[in-house]
């Protein structure tokens, strides 16, 4: 068996990182992590966000329950070589 | 020469129009489904209930054997009422929530899943202990029948079903137990002669085919379950052109897409979607369904295919299981082996029996330790998070908190019930020795003392059972 957690997360706070030349190299984004709502695993409710779940090994497309405002609509993962310590992490992003 | 009068004509008429319909005799065919949105009849989702009513969950997997197995599991059930949960005035029977069978396993779970405790008052006198191959074999020589069996879509699994129907099962259909729909789940395993995968009587499995279950006799698929090889032909399923807006779910489509991920998730998809694909109907318009012990002979697979993948994992991950109980009923043989104090070779019978049940018993066997180990591994698992959190309170300074796992510290059992675990001796008055079990044949009659021995054994078996004893020695109410 392997292992999912699935966020539902809304941006907190966007800085940009720069080097010491004052070039922007890249993004931080701080994220919130939002209260548990539905986790949809091919089409059948397996739990609820924040917490690991267990699933088979291999090919399973996941969303979110209802309000739909959320981002992206699903999300199609293979899952595989994880650990109940260190679970596949996927990240909704509410809208 | 003699001429017949006109009443002669007549019944001479009448009887060659009879027996005209006889001989054009033809199995009832499964019925098209008319429309995929409607709703699903015969699925473990519609037989929900409360959540908190399955914080214990118990599944029973029935084995083949004939009259050898259906009393055994027979004996496991009278067991299963007589227990009480500790604390509670509830029998562990009230928790079964899911029965899989195979052959001689489903005459005693469907008879259950259909009459419930009614099963006590009456199924020893209507199947367990009639001579039912006899009846078969009667059937089989009333010439009326010779007409119907000369027909190529009539054959001696049709009279099978028909006895079944008429005189065991009372013409019930999975749309009764449907309507029914209180625990336990049946499900009725056949196997599939063109793959050689397991075929379950359910909606579902009908879906793949076109096919609405609703109307579809449980008698015919306890025939197509016991469907011995040789001794009984296969039952047929029509495999209709699937109807407008039907569709394999998400979770088959990312099935298929899973050869090189897990081919167990891949091939379970697979074998149903060369029926289920928009040419299915033309490629293979026909089942042709066997003993359900040809795929899997304790009926283990459907279970672990549940807790995997299906209805039980969901529960699971909805935090829904606290304790999980799964009781194997193996009604498995294991003859003393003659056939090695004789210094010439076993001749070709014994060679074809032993080549049809090795490879059955080894995988049986390998299916048992393979769902143990999977118990074993989420126990493993809930030990582990929790002994690491246990070490980052204790020497970090952070308050940092691993992911919990949803269903936390469940509970899980795997009572594994055969006759290897009855001693030599009689263990307990009422009670052969193992040998006496080992050399009951497989058959569909056994007389009445070997049937009340049988009964005796499931129910010590399941007592004595250590893995048993601890459900219930650490069950909390």
């Amino acid at each position: 068996m392997e292992y999912l957690i699935v966020r539902l997360a809304e941006i907190k706070n966007r800085k940009d990182v720069t080097n010491d030349q004052g070039q922007i190299i890249g993004t931080e984004i701080k994220f919130n992590f939002l209260a548990d709502r539905d986790l949809m695993v091919g089409g059948d409710n397996q739990g609820t966000t924040n917490q690991t779940v267990e699933l088979t090994r291999g090919t399973h497309t996941i969303t979110l329950g209802p309000p739909m405002d959320f981002t992206p609509k699903s999300l199609k993962v293979v899952l595989k070589d994880t650990t109940v310590i260190s679970p596949m992490e996927v990240r909704f992003e509410k809208i | 020469m003699k001429r017949f009068n006109s009443r002669q004509y007549r019944m001479l008429s009448l009887a060659l129009i009879v027996l005209a319909v006889a001989g054009c005799a033809h199995y009832p065919k499964n019925q098209p489904l008319e429309d995929p949105s409607a709703a699903v009849t015969y699925d473990f989702s519609r037989f929900d209930q409360q959540t908190d009513a399955d914080e214990t969950f118990v599944v029973l997997a029935f084995s083949g054997g004939g009259t050898r197995a259906a009393g055994l599991s027979y004996g496991v059930l009278k067991e299963l009422k007589n227990t009480k949960l500790p604390g509670t005035d509830r029998s562990v029977l009230s928790e079964v929530d899911v029965i899989s069978t195979v052959s001689g396993g489903s005459f005693t779970g469907a008879y259950y899943a259909l009459f419930g405790d009614r099963i006590f008052v009456d199924y020893e006198a209507k199947f367990l202990k009639r001579n039912i191959q006899g009846e078969l074999a009667g059937k089989v020589l009333n010439p009326y029948n010779w007409f119907r069996l000369a027909s190529p879509y009539f054959s001696r699994i049709d009279l099978a079903a028909e006895l079944y129907d008429q005189t065991v099962f009372e013409s019930a259909s999975f749309g009764d137990l449907a309507q029914q729909a209180t625990r336990p789940f049946l499900i009725i395993n056949a196997t599939n002669l063109y793959q050689g995968a397991r075929f379950e009587f359910t909606d579902p499995q009908f879906r793949y085919l076109g096919s609405d279950i609703g109307s579809y006799p449980v008698a015919r698929a306890v025939a197509a379950s016991s469907a011995f090889p040789f001794l009984l032909s296969p039952v047929s399923l029509v495999n209709y052109a699937k109807p407008a807006g039907y569709e394999l779910s998400e979770k088959d489509q990312d099935a298929l897409a899973d050869y090189w991920y897990n081919k167990r998730s891949y091939y379970s998809v697979y074998n149903n979607f060369i029926y289920a694909e928009p040419r299915g109907h033309e490629n293979h318009p026909y089942l042709h369904l066997m003993d359900g012990g040809l795929a899997d002979n304790i009926g283990l697979r459907a279970i672990y295919d549940l807790y995997v993948r299906k209805g039980v994992r969901r529960k699971i991950n909805q935090g829904q299981i606290k304790r999980f109980l799964a009781i194997v009923v193996n009604a498995r043989a294991d003859n003393p082996a003659k056939i090695d104090k004789k210094e010439s070779p076993p001749g070709l019978i014994t060679v074809g029996f032993k080549t049809a049940t090795l490879s059955l018993d080894n995988y049986s066997f390998e299916t048992v330790e393979m769902f143990k180990e999977l118990a074993a591994q989420r126990i493993r698992n809930q030990a582990t998070l929790n002994d690491c959190q246990q070490k980052i309170d204790q020497h970090c300074r952070n308050k940092f908190k691993i992911n919990s796992l949803k269903g936390g510290d469940m509970k899980l059992y795997v009572t594994d019930l055969t006759f290897d675990s009855i001693p030599l001796e009689s263990p307990a008055p009422g009670i052969k020795g193992r040998n006496y079990y080992n050399e009951l044949p497989t058959t569909f009659y056994l007389p009445a003392d070997q049937v009340e021995s049988l009964i005796a054994a499931g129910g010590w078996l399941l007592k004595e059972n250590p893995d048993f004893k601890d459900f219930l020695s650490e069950y909390q109410p």
